[in-house]
């Protein structure tokens, strides 16, 4: 199994390693306005989850996929496939708690984190946690997607249709991701609790907070950092979910002062 | 042109997803007027699914594509229900400034169709769900049930062999008794005697032996390959093993005309034939013995076929049921007596063959159950030792190893082979070494399952130490398992089957023995 061409794997630059792991809902394209700005002073390295973007979408597996360990598989394959002994990792929204199971998995593979609008629960738990979405909610989402699709992912799921079949049209509408891949993907991101495993995300970590995330409210981005052994909070003044796309010089600046800063001010004494 | 005269929601936002213009059919789907839209972020129009949906897939899709067509969302106003809507985005640059214009219409009608449609779906997918896990649950159990069926036709066999084989053991067991006991007294020894009481155990011995050897054939639970057969000897083995079943209730006739070989597994089709005999037994249970017949024949069709035919002179079947006489699950027996799958089995054990499995009835009353079987396309066996072992002057010419772990089976076979020089070993660890020890075995005869390393290690083993050994083995075992036997196969070294035929393993030794006296060109 080739892990790099499995993972659609892209790697440019030169320096120390950086590797940007995406969300749910697209692929490494989200990261075009933020990863070539470290070229100049990192290896970048992206790539799809598969059933996302460029992967090889027959490695899909809905048993691996079910939850964020799958994913999370991924990630540590994709750096052992690149021989990465040590390496800094951003991961977007759910990727933030995917390369924090990856972390937690094996400390010594990650020097530093950076969660980019991150939450390990997007499912209210009153009355401490709260994100503003009750599970019908978040279960409306896969009957929204459901709806868009005109359940194409389940109906393909049956028929164990190769996704060559798709036509490029339809294919391209997805976000160049299956349906199914989305569905279940959206299942493992919006259905899951992953509070437990912040404790055990050893290496530093900086926690960037959109002050107006219409899907993660900043006392979720506070409630991670007081969890993690050695977080750090920023909270950017930026709308939205996606800084990354919408204002990736703040994101960008944000992220090489924390790659940037000495190890000694990063932990606790 | 005026946007507000459009029939369609028009809005323009930024990359912070802020509205910067809204027409007045956006304001009102949206309940609320066109200024207190401006600086809105979209997603909070949206319902919880669609602000993540809108955030997560279709604002990056619209940021790097640049088109967005026929999403369905559903809009939220501050009052009243949720729209249903089919949006249209794309994305502009305006004096250096990237904006998104977003048209939006409504469908409520059309959103009910298609979550119809939806319903529809999901009903099928559940209950196709439902039907899958059926078909996997009645697979299950016609499976087990299959396995009981041929349980049960084992515990007819067992019957059937206890019943046969307790004559020959009561004189066996008898004359053993008395020379025990004439050793045992303190008197003058009859030699004439001991020999007639030895000479009738070891007759039998030899008949209980050949019944194990028979029956065991029938017997055996597991599939075996199929082999050429005679059906005019099974006839005859199957009403033997059904006697229990039949002596009170029936006379019982074999008709063995003319029959070609067939191929099959001797203990399926025998599975077959016993019950075929135990529902013609059963059919003519209600009336006196001497009134009833059950007639197996044997003979060949007018196509080349072979032909088994089991009849009864009973009541029949009557039309009403005739045709419902294979279907799984179909029985006339009372609660408890029978599952009713034997015929279905029945049939699909003889088609599994090539064959067909029919009933009619004949002018004369009674039943007849027909079974056709194409001709055997098999080459007939070559006889044991067939394949004959390589010359070799350097074997010592009447050495012979024998491996067991029963000791008992060690210490028998070196009293049958006594007139060879005959080593024994109890492990195939003890064998390798003796082997290796040398001087070199004429034969060695391994037991093929043993605890730790089994026959087949041995063999390889052997075979390591010195390749011209790999014609002077064979396995003696009272069954090849399923596992194994693809492997033993392909290795074509003799196999003898307990209980082993005394003269044949002595012509066997012989046989091999003789096969390393000519001494090869290249020694000669």
């Amino acid at each position: 199994m080739d892990v790099l061409r499995r993972n659609n794997v892209t790697v440019s630059g030169s320096g120390p390693p950086v590797v940007f792991a995406h969300g749910f809902g697209c692929d490494q394209l989200v990261w075009h306005r933020v990863a070539p700005q470290f070229e100049d002073s990192h290896t970048v390295v992206l790539f799809d989850y598969v059933g996302a973007g460029g992967s090889e979408r027959e490695a899909y597996s809905s048993e691996r996929y079910a939850t964020l360990d799958g994913y999370a598989d991924d990630v540590l394959e994709v750096c052992d496939a690149l021989g990465l002994e040590r390496t800094a990792i951003v991961g977007h929204s759910v990727s933030g708690t995917i390369c924090g199971i990856a972390a937690a998995r094996r400390p010594s593979r990650f020097d530093r984190i950076v969660m980019v609008a991150p939450s390990p629960r997007f499912e209210d738990d009153p009355p401490d946690y709260r994100t503003g979405f009750s599970r019908d909610d978040l279960e409306g989402l896969l009957r929204l997607m459901d709806a868009n699709f005109m359940g194409w992912a389940t109906a393909l799921a049956q028929m164990a249709v190769a996704p060559e079949v798709l036509s490029r049209e339809l294919r391209e509408s997805f976000c160049s991701a299956d349906p199914l891949f989305l569905r279940e993907f959206a299942r493992a991101t919006f259905l899951s609790d992953h509070r437990e495993v912040l404790a055990r995300i050893d290496p530093p970590t900086l926690v960037l907070q959109c002050a107006m995330d219409d899907l993660v409210p900043v006392s979720v981005g506070r409630y991670i950092v007081e969890e993690l052994p050695a977080g750090i909070f920023q909270l950017l003044d930026i709308p939205g979910h996606m800084p990354h796309m919408s204002h990736p010089h703040a994101v960008v600046d944000a992220i090489r002062r924390f790659l940037d800063a000495p190890h000694e001010d990063l932990v606790a004494p | 042109m005026n946007l507000d005269a459009l029939p369609c929601g028009v809005v323009e936002f930024d990359d912070s997803l802020c509205i910067t213009y809204a027409n007045a059919e956006a304001a009102r789907l949206l309940g609320r007027s066109t200024e207190a839209l401006l600086s809105v972020r979209v997603p909070t129009l949206l319902d919880p699914a669609g602000r993540i949906f809108f955030q997560t897939h279709i604002n990056p899709v619209l940021a790097l594509r640049g088109t967005m067509d026929e999403i369905y969302l559903r809009l939220r106003p501050p009052e009243g229900e949720e729209v249903p809507v089919i949006m249209s985005a794309t994305r502009t640059d305006r004096s250096g400034q990237t904006r998104y214009l977003l048209t939006f219409s409504p469908m409520r009608r059309r959103q009910a169709y298609e979550q119809e449609l939806v319903d529809a779906r999901d009903a099928a997918e559940t209950s196709a769900r439902l039907e899958r896990e059926a078909t996997a649950q009645v697979r299950e159990a016609h499976a087990q049930l299959a396995l009981n069926e041929r349980l049960a036709s084992l515990g007819t066999l067992a019957h059937g062999i206890a019943h046969e084989i307790n004559n020959p053991l009561t004189y066996v067991d008898g004359n053993l008794c008395l020379i025990a006991e004439i050793l045992r007294r303190d008197a003058p020894i009859d030699r004439a005697e001991m020999l007639e009481l030895a000479t009738e155990a070891l007759e039998g011995a030899e008949r209980i032996r050949e019944i194990t050897k028979q029956m065991g054939q029938l017997a055996r639970a597991d599939e075996l390959p199929r082999v050429r057969l005679d059906p005019r000897a099974l006839l005859p083995l199957v009403s033997r093993m059904t006697t229990a079943q039949t002596k009170a209730r029936s006379r019982v006739e074999l008709v063995l005309d003319d029959v070609p070989y067939v191929d099959a597994d001797a203990g399926r089709l025998g599975q077959v034939l016993i019950n075929l005999v135990v529902n013609a037994a059963q059919a003519v249970a209600h009336r006196a013995r001497d009134q009833n017949l059950i007639r197996l024949t044997t003979r060949t069709t007018a196509t080349g076929d072979a032909l088994i035919e089991v009849l009864d002179n009973g009541p029949g079947i009557p039309d009403e049921i005739a045709s419902r006489v294979f279907e799984p699950f179909f029985t006339t027996k009372p609660v408890g007596e029978g599952t009713g799958l034997g015929l279905s089995i029945s049939r699909g054990i003889v088609e599994s063959l090539g064959g067909t499995l029919t009933f009619d009835t004949p002018a004369s009353g009674g039943t007849r159950f027909v079974i056709t079987l194409p001709p055997s396309t098999l080459p007939a066996d070559p006889p044991l030792g067939a394949q004959a072992a390589q010359a070799d002057p350097g074997v010592a010419r009447r050495r012979i190893l024998i491996v067991d772990d029963d000791v008992a089976v060690v210490r028998s076979l070196a009293r049958l082979l006594r007139r060879f020089d005959v080593t024994t070993a109890t492990s195939a660890t003890e064998a390798l070494d003796l082997v290796r020890q040398g001087p070199p075995f004429a034969l060695v005869l391994t037991d093929l399952r043993m605890p730790r390393r089994d026959g087949l290690w041995l063999y390889r083993a052997i075979v390591e130490h010195d390749d011209q050994m790999a014609s002077r083995i064979a396995f003696v075992t009272g069954g090849v398992s399923p596992t194994l036997r693809d492997e033993v196969e392909s290795l074509e070294v003799p196999i003898l089957l307990k209980p082993l035929d005394v003269p044949g393993l002595l012509t066997f030794c012989e046989e091999r023995i003789a096969s390393t006296k000519n001494p090869t060109p290249a020694q000669s």
